[in-house]
């Protein structure tokens, strides 16, 4: 019971870290070209 | 007679004698009332015809002469648009838009819908994701253009640097012919899909919980919910995100004008662009407000068959 609890929920997190990650990496995508423009003006 | 303001009696053919009708009586209060709504309606209603009838008018007749802006305008009917018929660039523009369209209309919804779907969930910090993806829906369209135009740069842009990092040889983007509309329909792309995403995002909210708690009673997840219920109720937002994309990418022209100027070689010469360079660099007006015309038509048409095609298969939900 325990040991299936633990399954779960680390199951979760790392589905939960997953779709931080990935909606991260969109989000830099999308802010790429006024990051690049904004480090280009320094 | 006419213009008696006692009520008039008529009698029916029986000669039974009718009821007076009576004319409604319109008070002061009204007529008052009436006066204040029409006050507050008419600077739309003036801003509606000066800025918009009246150039839809003056657009149209200035299509039927030939005028240089500098010179009255000749009357010449419609040799205007005789002429668009024998114009092989029109048709090269026209093939270019169809190219365009076809690239953000297939991509773009894809794309935004993927987006909503990833953010329509209780996660932590949501809302920021939602507002970055917005970011680029905010910014200038010229202003991005710039930007990406110098991302796609041959030698100091970003994007052959870091495919440098990786070992791929760098790529010509924009001085390519065969990869230059697609660059220019991915900037159109990256820029829109934050506002689709928000319609989709608004449409995937108004799905009701209860279809997803029988779906799940019944063993449906995953791809089975999103493709027996997700999308058919998403439908009649989804018809309308791939309407308006359409009209949007049917007159593009900022991202033509601030990356390409319609090169290299004609490749990205969109119709918008080519009307504008016969208007405001040939100084055609006659031909250019033909030319707006044509494309009215051919918008017209196409919204036409999507409705015809398409709108007979959206499912309005009906609970």
């Amino acid at each position: 019971m325990e040991a299936g609890m633990n399954l779960y929920r680390v199951r979760r997190t790392f589905l939960r870290t997953v779709r931080h990650a990935g909606l991260s990496l969109i989000a830099l995508t999308s802010l790429l070209p006024f990051l690049w423009m904004l480090s280009t003006s320094f | 007679m006419s213009g008696e303001r006692h009520p008039v009696s008529r009698a029916k053919p029986g000669g039974v004698a009718a009821r007076p009708i009576r004319r409604p009586k319109i008070s002061r209060r009204q007529r008052r009332e009436w006066l204040a709504a029409a006050v507050f309606i008419a600077p739309n209603m003036i801003g509606l015809l000066v800025f918009t009838l009246g150039p839809v008018v003056a657009g149209f007749l200035i299509s039927l002469t030939q005028w240089d802006m500098l010179s009255p305008a000749q009357w010449i009917g419609l040799d205007n648009y005789r002429t668009v018929l024998h114009d092989p660039l029109i048709w090269l523009s026209l093939k270019n838009t169809l190219y365009y369209s076809v690239l953000v209309i297939l991509v773009g919804p894809v794309v935004s819908l993927g987006l909503a779907l990833a953010v329509d969930s209780p996660l932590r910090g949501v809302t920021v994701y939602r507002t970055i993806y917005f970011i680029p829906v905010v910014a200038s369209s010229i202003a991005i253009a710039i930007v990406w135009k110098w991302l796609y740069q041959p030698d100091f842009g970003l994007l052959n640097a870091l495919l440098r990092t990786v070992g791929i040889k760098p790529l010509g983007w924009l001085g390519d012919s065969q990869m230059a509309m697609p660059c220019v329909a991915l900037v159109a792309v990256w820029q829109g899909m934050g506002y689709n995403m928000m319609i989709f995002l608004a449409g995937l909210k108004g799905i009701p919980a209860h279809l997803y708690e029988a779906a799940a009673i019944d063993g449906a997840r995953g791809a089975r919910r999103l493709w027996h219920i997700t999308l058919p109720l998403l439908t009649p937002t989804l018809f309308f995100v791939l309407v308006m994309s359409t009209i949007n990418s049917f007159q593009v022209f900022g991202e033509v004008y601030a990356m390409t100027f319609g090169g290299p070689g004609n490749a990205t010469l969109v119709y918008v662009y080519y009307l504008w360079q016969n208007a405001f660099t040939w100084f055609k007006m006659g031909y250019g407000a033909a030319m707006a015309y044509i494309l009215f038509v051919i918008i017209f048409v196409f919204t036409l068959l999507q409705v015809g095609l398409l709108g007979r298969r959206v499912q309005y939900e009906q609970f």
